[in-house]
């Protein structure tokens, strides 16, 4: 499936805002089943991007604005050529992934960190979950558990809600369900990694015209290798899913980061818009 | 230069003139009180040497209080104070002690733990100690202008400090005057403070004693060309201070905002006639002191970043 | 002072002067000697002008933002340059190795992929800065200035207790140390063959031009970068930045425009080529690390990516000061460099090994535990020092973060003679040389910093601790009398000439140069020379001088 992504960023601020420095992660990156034929950024204010590609492989472009301005518009542009990737997950058995090999070379997607807090509550619901599955089965009653127990719920969180109050609150966004997955796995040994992308909902659309499409977070697993999840929509990850980048969890891949000096922001509209180019 | 050092060097060249003068004008108000002692106020001395801080004698009298003395001459809690100004100058000097010699800083070092050992108890001043301490302040500020015009280079540091000086001098000597009834045709009291600026031999020199009335010391303070501290002669070296940081580019300078000010405020004094000057005194005081107040700010301005340290801020995601 | 020496009182550490006997130990002697010929009040007299020179010069260190005077020790502490040149080559080492790994974990990882350290210890640390992935230093170095802390146990062996490769303080120190001591106790140096110190700013300043990024043509711009004036180690940044004649800015004196870095002059922006940075990874800028810092610079980060400015030391060293990496320092030696080890480590007990664990359990009170991502001293802990409530509280937040501490037998330090009141006392000290990288070798200033921990039987010498120093001499035999030392005059000949770096070299001047200055007669203002000669023509009996109206 070939697909044009527009990602528009609108910043307004209630004063002007006098020089910004920002990163942006909106550019899809190659990988297994996911081809980037073009891809572009541009700014409101005009600025020169300078990209480059992070720790964890995401394509970065970096930006500074030091004319005064009132609103903020950052627009990343793409075509990308999906297919699907669905693939069953194979059964390693804990004792692999307890090995050095695993626990060694992942040790990064098996700690915590800022949004990844494996605290007594996880540790135990994890514990609950995993008995004595094996660890594919513990991954799908993990999904299954989200599922049953988390609504979705824009605006019942922020960015910045670790995992744990997410699960405390029964209610959260992508953002959220990936998180907390995230946690239960690491929590019971499954090296567990965020995927920053985009979601293609529709299924009926013919060539050419153009819907709306979201930012999206999902999950990978390793299992022996890396798998695909979904957790919010427990769907198959497939070519209607774009990665953008991943990383330990949402504050290693964000897709718009900066700082600036000046007015308070007044609103935020993000627009992602499809157009399927071919099939 | 990096225009943060600039500013410390401006600051320090201010903050030096200031309690140099501060000193100054201090003891003009002493001496005049001293000298013409208003009615009932001739205990003044013997209050103010058993520290009482006394508020009940003479609500009316412009006697000089010990307490008042010590506020201007010590007091850290008072921003303008003789201490507070070095205080200030050495903090200016401390984040630019790469660029000032280490003699000044040394020099600054000294006179700042020197007085800080003038500790006053009950926050009074006898005016023994007094006397001794304006004295202290003007030598030391003597001796770090000695200093900076032996060890530092003519480079835009020193030119930054010029404009430091001059510009501080320039309102002070309004301040200076300003102590004085100006309509006084009282000769004692404006030669009092010809000797507080030590103008007094310089002015005999050029006006002979005959001369001496109000109208001459307002044009010497102010109009002279040879008296380093007369207005007119600090506004020219304010001038050439600012050419000098421009390297004389005149097509430039007559763009730049401070230069442009500058002139105007120099020529309307240059000119200036003392008749018309004894005449309108105070105006012409008013004028000169808020035009050199714009000057400072336009400099500010053009050399020294003026933008406020903001906090940035993370607001997107 | 004869008497000085004979309350001295040993203990069971190493002292640095005197041995068993009581004697002085190699190199001491000629010290040992001068210290009994002073007299109490002549002593107390140089010590009285040490003081005054130290604040009328402002050599401070700030202690919660108050400023007071680094205290300077009269009495040197000696090393003999047999046992100085092993400890250079042991240092040289060690930076090597650690810019080895430093290059390694931010680039491939081998030294983990080849399980010499656990893949987790690197990258599970708060020290390992994935921010600085793919930032190259133009010539390899990340390590500008290393100053390890060295310590000698009861035996009289050195250790390595840390490298320090992120912003060391003391330098500035070593250098207003021994300026303070020409001036107080000449003739105590003019008696010894001291390795010199001087030329430490303009080494450093090498190491800096080297570090100009390729786009920067001609002269390059360099700043040393300062949290400001409230930071403990301005005196120091201030210093250097005179001694090298460079700026030294603050973080509000820099601007990042499209990745390149400014800054703001009175004649406006300025390019800068290198930033010697002296604040920390996570002030350093606030689009990457914490974006409440204000004394940082948006947008470095980036523009050092882009290879348009060098910073240096290079972001994410803290990973090599972690003090759990530092106990794979010989195992780095030996992987990167093929060598053995010339300094020993203290042994440490990594707490996440469930046998080290139990030993700190059961042994905690003969234990130091230390943060393993703190400096300065903070967050220590000396078990036979602490009460019972601080060691179990202490095990508690091992236990909770076992990845957080590191715990090491404590180093009995040795002594050396210290003025405390009108005696000399033994006071523990250690030992911080510091090691400049110019690229193509390691310059290891002769001596370093002798930190003195003033309270009896104190063991922590940190100077935000409130310790104080003392000047280190390297001294060499046979003694060469009465040469000085003249830093060399040109920089860029320095890069070229790294063997005899530090070395001494001979004034050009001579005396009888001088003597020819001295001779030439002052001029006299025109009229008083008349009035002089003809007074002394006509009336010889005038005193001629008396006649000049000085």
């Amino acid at each position: 499936m070939r697909l044009s992504i527009e990602h528009l960023s609108r910043y307004r601020y209630r004063s002007s805002v006098k020089s910004s420095y920002n990163e942006a992660r909106m550019t899809p990156i190659n990988t297994g089943g996911q081809l980037v034929l073009s891809s572009s950024i541009s700014t409101l204010p005009h600025s020169s991007i300078f990209e480059y590609v992070d720790y964890f492989g995401t394509i970065v472009s970096a930006f500074d604005i030091h004319e005064p301005h009132n609103e903020l518009e950052v627009k990343a542009t793409s075509l990308v050529e999906t297919t699907s990737r669905t693939k069953d997950m194979t059964d390693a058995s804990w004792s692999y992934l307890r090995s050095d090999e695993v626990t060694l070379s992942l040790c990064e997607y098996l700690g915590s960190s800022y949004y990844i807090n494996n605290g007594d509550l996880i540790e135990e619901l994890a514990c609950e979950l995993q008995s004595t599955k094996e660890p594919a089965e513990f991954v799908r009653s993990v999904v299954t558990y989200i599922q049953d127990n988390l609504d979705y719920k824009p605006g019942s969180t922020s960015v910045t809600t670790p995992a744990i109050d997410a699960l405390l609150g029964r209610a959260g966004v992508c953002q959220d369900f990936a998180h907390l997955m995230i946690s239960l796995c690491r929590s019971a040994g499954v090296p567990a990694r965020y995927v920053s992308g985009y979601l293609y909902p529709v299924r009926d659309v013919s060539v050419g015209e153009k819907s709306c499409g979201e930012s999206h977070a999902w999950v990978e697993v390793f299992l022996g290798r890396w798998y695909s999840i979904d957790p919010t929509n427990n769907l198959a990850i497939g070519s209607h899913h774009v990665v953008l980048g991943r990383g330990r969890d949402y504050s290693d891949v964000r897709p718009l980061h900066g700082i600036y000096q000046g007015g308070d922001l007044d609103s935020l509209d993000v627009e992602v818009s499809f157009t399927l180019m071919s099939l | 230069m990096l225009s943060r050092i600039a500013e410390s060097l401006y600051w320090i060249g201010r903050y030096l003139e200031r309690a140099d003068n501060t000193a100054r004008i201090l003891e003009v108000e002493v001496q005049t009180n001293l000298e013409n002692p208003p009615e009932g106020n001739k205990k003044m001395d013997e209050r103010s040497a058993n520290g009482s801080s006394s508020s009940s004698a003479s609500p009316t009298s412009t006697v000089v209080e010990a307490d008042y003395l010590a506020m201007h001459s010590l007091s850290l809690g008072h921003p303008t104070s003789i201490l507070s100004s070095v205080i200030s100058a050495r903090e200016n000097a401390r984040g630019a002690r790469e660029v000032i010699s280490s003699e000044l800083w040394e020099c600054l070092n000294v006179t700042q733990n020197q007085m800080m050992l003038t500790s006053v108890e009950g926050g009074s001043l006898s005016l023994h100690q007094f006397f001794q301490f304006t004295q202290l302040a003007k030598e030391r500020v003597a001796l770090a202008y000695g200093i900076v015009d032996s060890t530092m280079i003519r480079d835009d540091a020193w030119y930054f400090f010029t404009i430091g000086v001059f510009i501080e001098r320039i309102d002070m000597t309004v301040r200076l005057i300003g102590t004085r009834d100006l309509e006084s045709e009282d000769v004692f009291r404006w030669i009092t403070m010809l000797k507080s600026c030590s103008a007094y031999q310089a002015f005999i020199r050029i006006y002979g004693g005959i001369g001496m009335d109000r109208r001459s010391v307002l044009e010497f303070l102010v109009l002279d060309r040879g008296f380093p501290r007369s207005i007119y002669f600090s506004l020219c070296s304010v001038g050439a201070a600012l050419e000098a940081i421009s390297d004389g580019n005149s097509s430039m300078l007559r763009k730049d905002i401070p230069f442009r000010l500058l002139g105007r405020l120099k020529g309307a004094v240059e000119y200036l006639d003392g008749d018309d000057l004894a005449l309108h005194i105070g105006a012409h005081l008013a004028k000169i002191q808020r035009e050199t107040g714009e000057l400072s700010i336009a400099i500010s301005n053009r050399f020294f970043y003026q933008d406020e340290q903001q906090q940035w801020r993370s607001g997107r995601n | 002072m004869n008497e000085v020496f004979e309350q001295y009182q040993f203990q069971s550490s190493w002292d640095e002067m005197i041995d068993n006997n009581g004697q002085p130990r190699e190199g001491c002697e000629d010290l040992y000697k001068a210290i009994l010929r002073f007299s109490k009040e002549e002593f107390d007299e140089r010590c009285n002008e040490r003081d005054r020179s130290f604040m009328d010069r402002g050599v401070t260190f700030s202690l919660s933002g108050k400023e007071s005077p680094f205290p300077l020790d009269p009495i040197p502490r000696v090393i003999t340059g047999g046992e100085w040149d092993v400890v250079e080559r042991g240092v040289s080492q060690r930076v090597k190795a650690l810019e080895m790994f430093l290059k390694d974990v931010y680039t491939d990882g081998e030294i983990t992929l080849d399980g010499v350290i656990p893949k987790s210890l690197v990258y599970n640390s708060g020290g390992f800065k994935r921010e600085a992935y793919g930032i190259v230093p133009v010539n390899g170095v990340r390590i500008p200035v290393a100053g390890m802390d060295i310590v000698r146990d009861e035996s009289g062996e050195l250790f390595v207790l840390e490298d320090n490769v992120r912003t060391p303080s003391g330098a500035s120190y070593v250098l207003e140390n021994r300026r303070a001591m020409t001036r107080i106790f000449p003739s105590l140096l003019a008696e010894h063959n001291i390795r010199p110190v001087a030329s430490y700013p303009l080494t450093l300043l090498s190491a800096l031009r080297a570090q100009a990024p390729p786009s920067c043509s001609g002269d390059p711009v360099i700043v040393v970068l300062t949290p400001g004036v409230f930071n403990s180690a301005y005196f120091e940044h201030s210093f250097l930045a005179r001694q090298m004649g460079v700026e030294l800015v603050e973080g509000r004196d820099l601007i990042c425009r499209n990745n390149k870095v400014y800054m703001k002059t009175t004649e406006g922006e300025t390019r800068v080529d290198v930033v010697y940075r002296r604040v920390d990874d996570d002030f350093l800028d606030p689009l990457a690390f914490r974006p409440d810092s204000l004394i940082g610079c948006a947008g470095i980060l980036n523009a050092a990516r882009a290879g348009n400015v060098s910073v240096t030391s290079a972001v994410g060293n803290s990973i090599a000061d972690d003090k759990l990496i530092y106990t794979y320092v010989p195992e780095m030696i030996r992987y990167y460099l093929s060598e053995e080890p010339i300094l020993k480590n203290v042994p440490s007990f990594d707490p996440q090994d469930p046998l080290a664990m139990e030993y700190i359990e059961e042994n905690i009170e003969n234990l130091v535990i230390k943060p393993v991502d703190a400096s300065g001293g903070y967050g220590l802990v000396i078990g036979s020092n602490a009460s019972d409530e601080v060691l179990k509280d202490t095990l508690e937040k091992i236990r909770r973060d076992r990845r957080g501490f590191v715990a090491q037998p404590i180093v009995k330090l040795s002594t050396a003679p210290t003025k405390v009141g009108d005696v000399l006392e033994p006071r523990h000290v250690d030992l911080r040389p510091f090691a400049v990288n110019l690229g193509s070798s390691v310059a290891v200033l002769p001596g370093g910093l002798t930190r003195v921990a003033l309270s009896r039987g104190s063991l922590v010498v940190n100077s935000s601790q409130g310790g104080g120093s003392k000047d280190t001499w390297v001294v060499d035999t046979p003694r060469v009398p009465s040469i000085w030392m003249t830093p060399p005059s040109d920089v860029n000949a320095l890069s070229h000439d790294e063997k005899g770096f530090f070395k001494r070299e001979r004034s050009t001047q001579t005396f009888s140069e001088m003597d020819h200055f001295v001779s030439v007669r002052q001029e006299l203002r025109p009229q008083q020379e008349i009035q002089q000669q003809s007074s002394l023509g006509a009336n010889p009996s005038i005193d001629a001088i008396a006649s000049i109206d000085c």
